[in-house]
Order: C-alpha cells, then sequence, then structure tokens
C-alpha cells in the first residue's frame, strides 16, 4: 500500500500507467501470464472552475483542499486532480439558488408542495440519500440549469465525529469528487456503447452518448457551502431536509444568485487494465475470475488500493501453492481495472470487448473495492449465497476470533428491530448476501452479460471522511481505517477461499434453491407494492377529493394541493407466479439429486457448464426499458437511486412509475426468463439421472 | 481417569465435526483436500506484504 498510494494515481495519469506497469510485472514474477489490454476512452478533466455568489453579497469559494502537515501526500498538489465531478456538463449560468435536500424524487415532491420550481434556478443538494449522479440528472429533469452538491457535517463532517487529521471525519474544504456518469443508463465509455473501446472502435459523437448529463455540476465542501446556504431566503426547509451546519435552512429561492462556469478538455486517454492467468491443469476454458480496481481519484488508499493489494496477496499466495505441485483445475484469472472510478470504463470496455467469450468460460466473477476493519459484508447472485457462507464459517475474524459469519450474523442481529429478526438471525447456521445494484466493477459482468458475480469486503468500524478526496491517504488508513492490516488479511483468505473453490470444485457450488428463495421473496414484494399503491392512492384521492390537506395546512403558508392520481389497476401474476412454481421444483430436484450423487462421473463438462451459464437465461436481450445495456432481469441499479439496487427492475420500476402496461409488458418477459432458468436446470438434473 | 475420558470425548466430538464437515461442490475425500489446500492458502498470506506493496 505504500508504494500504490505514493504518487495520485487516476485515469490517464502518468502514475497510473506507472503503477499498472508494476502490478503486471510483479503478476508476472509470480509465474502468471499477464498482459496490460489498453483502452480508449473518454475523460474530461478541468480546465476551468468558477463558483461565486454574486448576489445579495460576494462570495468566491474556495474549490481546494488544503494540504496537511499530518499528511505526508496530502500536498502533493501538482499531481492532483482538483474537486470536480467526472462527465459534468460545460457551462458558464448565473442563476438563483435553490436547495432541494438530498436533490432526490421525494424531496422535489416536497418543493411541489411549497410551491416551489427549480426551471432555470441553480440547485445545492447535499450528498447522500441516494448516489451522487441522481442529483444533477433529477434537477436537470425539472429543468435546473446548475447543481452543486455538498457534504453537510450531519452526514459526512464534524457531526460524526473529529474531523481530520484529529479523527478520520471531513475536514471543512474536503470536497468529494465523483462521477455524475448516468451509471444507471450505461457505464463505460460514452463513445462506445456495447463495443470495447479500442483504438481502432467506431466512435459515436459525444451528444449522442446516452449517459451524459447536459448541466454543470461541482462538489464543494461545508465550508463553501455555508455562506452560500446562510444567505438563502425563502420558506424554511422540511425538518427533514435540514442538517448540521449553524444556520437555519431555507429553501430558497433566492435572494442568493450564484455564478457557475466549468469546462472541460474532453480528451480520450489510455485506460491500462492488468490481466494475469494461471491456465487450469483439466479445464483451462473455465475461468473464474477475481477483480479490484487500482485507479484513483487521489491516491486512494481505502478506495481501491485496500482491496488492491489484498488481491495481490491472494495471487502470490495462490502461486505460492503451486511451488508444491497443486494446479487449479480451471483457470483463474486476477484483474486489476483502470478507470472505474470516473464510471467502470476499464471493465465495461473489457467486458464488451471480450463479451462472447466471457459468457462461454466464465464461471463467476468476485469483485472487491477497498476493505476496511469490521464486518463481512457481501452481495450477488444469490446461487452462489450458500458457498459464500460456507467460506465465511472457515475464515476467522481477527479481533474475536469468531468466524466472520458468526461476527456478522452477531452485527446484523443486534441491529435487528424486532426479536423475532434477531431469532431468525441467530439460529440460522448461514447468512443472507445483498442483491448487486451498481457502483463496481462487477456491474458489466453480472448486469450486462449475465455473469454469475459477487462483490465482497471487510468494513463497518472504519467510518471516516477521505472518501474521493485527498486525505484518503496512507497516514489516515494506518490511523483509522485497517491499522494492523488484519482485515485486508481476513479479506484476502475470504475471497481467495472463494477463488479456490470454484477453481478447483468438481460440479460448481451453485445453490438453486437459495436463489428461488430470494426469488420468491421479491415477488411477493412487488405483488404486495401493486396492493399497497392501490390502497394508497384510493385514499390519497379521497384526502385531495375532500380538501383534508388544505384543512391541515397553516393558512398563512404557501400550500399547493397535490393532485390526485389515476387508480391502481389490476397486475395479472398468474404466469410469473406459474413460472417460480416451475422454479421451485426444478431446484428441489437439482438439490436432491446432486445429494444423492455429489461426484457424477459423465458429463461433467456439460454439466457444469450448464450450471455456470444458467444465469444468462435470465438476460433480456433488448435490455431494461429506456436502458438497453442493462440486460438481468433480477438485478439492476435503480433508475432513480444509483448504485441502490430495484431487484426485478422491469417489473418493479414500472409499477413505481404507475406504467401499467409496460408492468404487464416485464411481468411476462420475467415469468418467461425464469421459465428458460428453470429448464436449463432441469438440464443439469437430467445429466444426474444418468448413473 | 476422569480427564482422559473427557479428553477422548472431545476428541471425538472434534473428529465426528471434520468428519460431518461438507463443502459444496466437493465430495468425501476432495472436500478434505480442498479444506487443506485453503488452509495452506491462508498461511501463506503476511499482512506485511499489504503494507509495503
Amino acid at each position: 500500500m505504500k508504494h500504490l498510494t505514493a504518487r495520485p494515481h487516476h485515469l490517464g495519469s502518468p502514475m497510473g500507467k506507472e503503477y499498472a506497469e508494476w502490478m503486471r510485472d510483479q503478476f508476472r514474477s509470480w509465474g502468471y501470464e499477464t498482459e496490460i489490454e489498453t483502452y480508449k476512452v473518454l475523460f474530461p478533466t478541468p480546465k476551468v472552475r468558477v463558483l461565486e455568489m454574486v448576489a445579495p453579497t460576494k462570495y468566491k469559494a474556495k474549490l481546494v483542499e488544503p494540504a496537511l502537515k499530518e499528511d505526508a501526500t496530502s500536498g502533493q498538489v501538482k499531481e492532483q486532480l482538483p474537486t470536480y465531478h467526472g462527465f459534468s456538463a460545460d457551462g458558464d449560468v448565473t442563476g438563483e439558488l435553490v436547495f432541494v435536500g438530498y436533490g432526490v424524487p421525494s424531496d422535489y415532491d416536497e418543493l411541489d408542495k411549497l410551491g416551489i420550481d427549480v426551471k432555470g434556478k441553480i440547485v445545492i443538494a447535499k450528498y447522500g440519500g441516494s448516489w451522487r449522479g441522481i442529483k444533477p440528472k433529477m434537477a436537470q429533469e425539472k429543468g435546473a440549469i446548475g447543481c452543486i452538491i455538498y457534504s453537510d457535517p450531519e452526514d459526512d463532517g464534524y457531526f460524526q465525529g473529529d474531523v481530520y487529521p484529529k479523527g478520520p471525519f471531513r475536514p471543512g474544504l474536503g470536497a468529494q469528487r465523483g462521477s455524475v456518469l448516468d451509471l444507471p443508463v450505461r457505464p463505460g465509455d460514452p463513445l462506445t456503447p456495447n463495443i470495447g473501446a479500442t483504438e481502432e472502435a467506431k466512435r459515436i459523437e459525444r451528444a449522442q452518448a446516452d449517459n451524459l448529463i447536459s448541466i454543470p455540476v461541482i462538489p464543494i465542501g461545508y465550508e463553501d457551502a455555508l455562506p452560500l446556504l446562510r444567505a438563502l431566503g425563502g420558506p424554511v426547509a422540511p425538518e427533514y431536509m435540514r442538517g448540521a451546519l449553524p444556520i437555519t435552512y431555507h429553501v430558497g429561492p433566492g435572494p442568493v444568485k450564484v455564478h457557475l462556469n466549468l469546462q472541460f478538455d474532453w480528451k480520450l486517454v489510455d485506460c491500462h487494465n492488468v490481466i494475469a492467468k494461471m491456465k487450469g491443469s483439466e479445464l483451462p476454458d473455465e475461468w473464474v475470475m477475481r477483480g479490484n480496481h487500482h485507479d484513483a481519484w487521489v491516491n486512494g488508499a481505502a478506495d481501491p488500493v485496500s482491496g488492491m493489494v489484498a488481491l495481490m496477496e491472494e495471487a502470490r499466495a495462490i502461486a505460492e501453492l503451486t511451488k508444491t505441485g497443486w494446479k487449479p483445475k480451471r483457470t483463474i484469472v486476477f484483474a486489476g481495472w483502470d478507470g472505474e472510478e470516473p464510471g467502470l470504463l476499464g471493465s465495461t470496455e473489457w467486458a464488451e470487448d471480450h463479451a462472447q467469450e466471457l459468457q462461454q468460460k466464465l464461471v463467476a466473477y468476485i469483485n472487491s473495492d477497498g476493505n476496511g476493519r469490521g464486518f463481512l459484508y457481501a452481495e450477488g447472485s444469490h446461487t452462489l449465497q450458500q458457498m459464500v457462507s460456507d467460506v465465511a464459517r472457515d475464515v476467522k475474524d481477527p479481533q474475536t476470533g469468531v468466524s466472520v459469519l458468526e461476527r456478522r450474523k452477531s452485527a446484523m442481529a443486534a441491529n435487528a428491530t424486532s426479536a423475532k429478526a434477531k431469532k431468525e438471525i441467530i439460529n440460522s447456521p448461514s447468512m443472507t448476501i445483498g442483491a448487486l445494484g451498481s457502483g463496481s466493477d462487477y456491474s458489466p459482468f453480472i448486469q450486462h452479460l449475465g455473469i454469475p458475480a459477487l462483490n465482497i469486503g471487510f468494513g463497518g468500524e472504519d467510518n471516516g471522511g477521505e472518501y474521493h478526496s485527498i486525505y484518503d491517504s496512507y497516514d489516515l488508513f494506518k490511523r483509522f481505517k485497517d491499522p494492523t492490516f488484519e482485515y485486508g488479511i481476513a479479506l484476502a483468505k475470504t475471497a481467495g477461499r472463494i477463488t479456490l473453490r470454484l477453481a478447483n470444485s468438481n460440479v460448481l457450488p451453485f445453490d438453486f434453491k437459495g436463489f428461488y428463495q430470494t426469488v420468491n421473496g421479491y415477488v411477493n414484494e412487488v405483488t404486495s407494492l401493486v396492493d399497497n399503491m392501490r390502497e394508497s392512492t384510493e385514499v390519497e384521492n379521497q384526502m385531495i377529493r375532500e380538501d383534508r390537506y388544505k384543512q391541515a395546512s397553516d393558512p398563512k403558508t404557501t400550500f399547493i394541493q397535490p393532485t390526485a392520481k389515476d387508480p391502481v389497476p389490476h397486475l395479472n401474476f398468474s404466469n410469473l407466479l406459474n413460472a417460480e412454481a416451475n422454479l421451485e421444483k426444478s431446484a428441489s430436484t437439482y438439490a436432491e439429486l446432486i445429494k444423492l450423487n455429489p461426484n457424477p462421473n459423465t458429463n461433467m463438462d456439460r454439466l457444469n457448464k450448464l450450471l455456470y451459464t444458467a444465469e444468462q437465461k435470465l438476460t433480456i436481450a433488448e435490455g431494461l426499458p429506456r436502458r438497453p445495456w442493462f440486460q438481468h432481469s433480477i438485478y439492476a441499479p435503480g433508475y432513480y437511486t444509483g448504485y441502490g439496487v430495484k431487484t426485478l427492475p422491469g417489473v418493479r420500476e414500472a409499477i413505481e412509475q404507475r406504467n401499467w402496461k409496460e408492468a404487464q409488458e416485464q411481468i411476462e418477459i420475467l415469468a418467461s426468463n425464469l421459465m428458460k432458468y428453470s429448464k436449463q436446470i432441469d438440464e443439469a438434473s437430467a445429466i444426474l439421472k444418468m448413473r | 481417569m476422569k480427564h482422559i475420558l473427557l479428553l477422548v470425548f472431545i476428541l471425538s466430538i472434534s473428529t465426528y465435526t471434520f468428519a460431518q464437515k461438507t463443502i459444496q461442490g466437493f465430495a468425501g475425500e476432495s472436500a478434505k483436500a480442498e479444506l487443506a489446500l485453503e488452509d495452506k492458502f491462508d498461511s501463506y498470506l503476511k499482512a506485511s506484504n499489504l503494507v509495503s506493496g
């Protein structure tokens, strides 16, 4: 970590290339066939950054994170990217300011009730509540001309704890860099949708790209936000919108007027992925892949180097195993991705470039994206849930000595809100894993190609405010994140054992019963969602019809009556419920057969291929509505949540958007996919019956 | 004698537990070999390499 964080190494930087070459040489020295695969991707960096209040008083935002004598790398100003948002639009705009809370859809509903419109205005939103890219996306949809995102101390600063360097939390001018590429529409290079961004790739015009926003947006620290928010007028912000600054929060608009001028260079840069392979001894054309990104916004000790060094230690230890005469049955591939921070550029371009081969060969992809002290977290394909649980049972927590499985279960039980939930967690022999949304390099594998994937790491006792700032340094990491690096080793053990089990197993450890149970829960959620919406729509419409909201409001304040909504129809879920029943039967049959015959001798290649390609049956060739790149019918990032997952996304989002025709269409597509998936499990079962 | 009986009991429990330990994707001897391989893998991991890397 000392070496890989010694200098800033963002995408396109000289150190980014140097570190990629260093990692390549390390992998080679351990015996891996290693190459750097380079793509040409769009990566704008700032030429002009101006944010100033022009009325009612003057204030020019500093937009600079100060170097600290306690942090040895924080003064590397010449090599640091300034505070900015990757893929903000160019823009030179002046307008009245409106405070929009977190700037998510529900905040705009509240502003509507206050009669506040952001059309032609510049909005200021707090970080939090959603992925950052949703804030300018919403602002743009509502007609705003610019967007400022600041870190409020309530969520990310002194309200949380002592600020850096005394404690790990964000200081006043600390600003969270980050991408605002429209990731829920499509990650990857904006100019080469669906194809690898090779030198000779055919590129579209920037104006044609579907994942670029059209308004300028900038991140600032709370010290720069305070003068703007303090001077805002208009109604007092609803209580839930307020933060921890020493002011009364008003929403505006005005009298504050701000001038925001952002200009970028919009250049193509080299994106260097490090790909290291160890050929399988028996099944070289079945691959198990483990990845983490190596690019950082600045020095990136926690994000991403803490995960990258764990991965490299796994690779070194696996290479050591080969010195004892052992070889993996399947090919193991390690990846160090470049360009993750601006929008999963390296992994997406590589996955698009190698799509066909990956859909043929890749058994599973295991991702991490940093690591720290605390509890194991895992998200991913639910067919892998049981295997993750088994591995977690075999890895010890460095601080307590219990397994990382039991420590995680204890934390979940302690935080559970009911006695019933606590009991269920404690008594379960395994753990549940979450579903994958977006925000890291697993996305192209699972959501575009339908390849089983996991995202894992440790955290929860490593809180801080260094994220995407110059303070994400070795000095801070060593003091506050994982001082002994024991959790780095815990990650290496967990991810390494998962990789080894997938690489060595006779029959791949996919559990379809666990998958069925999870999907059954999701289907119950969406059917309940429709029923609940129907009931709430009826009640709300009655409240509006009878002027109840108006009667409840303060006559001395502005109140805008909400509009009545169309009633919610009854959707036909019968095909989906039948497909679910079919899946339950197929999954149970396979589970019984593999229990009886755990080591079949015939047609193993065919059996394993059916198992690892089953998830591809869950993809939709034409993709999700309005975002064809996302093809998985079970997992996707939410269109209006960003990183946050929406399970059964086609169905759930159509219902949430009250698009009933589309909801019914998506129910049929999902049902059809589940039937195809079950059929493939049945084919696997048929092989097990041939004893 | 009491202590010896206790030791025998503990050993039989742990042997039983080890014999019963199964991992998905592996059967019988191959499960034992896989777990032994993973233990060896763990023993090669060094925190000091993470610091210097």
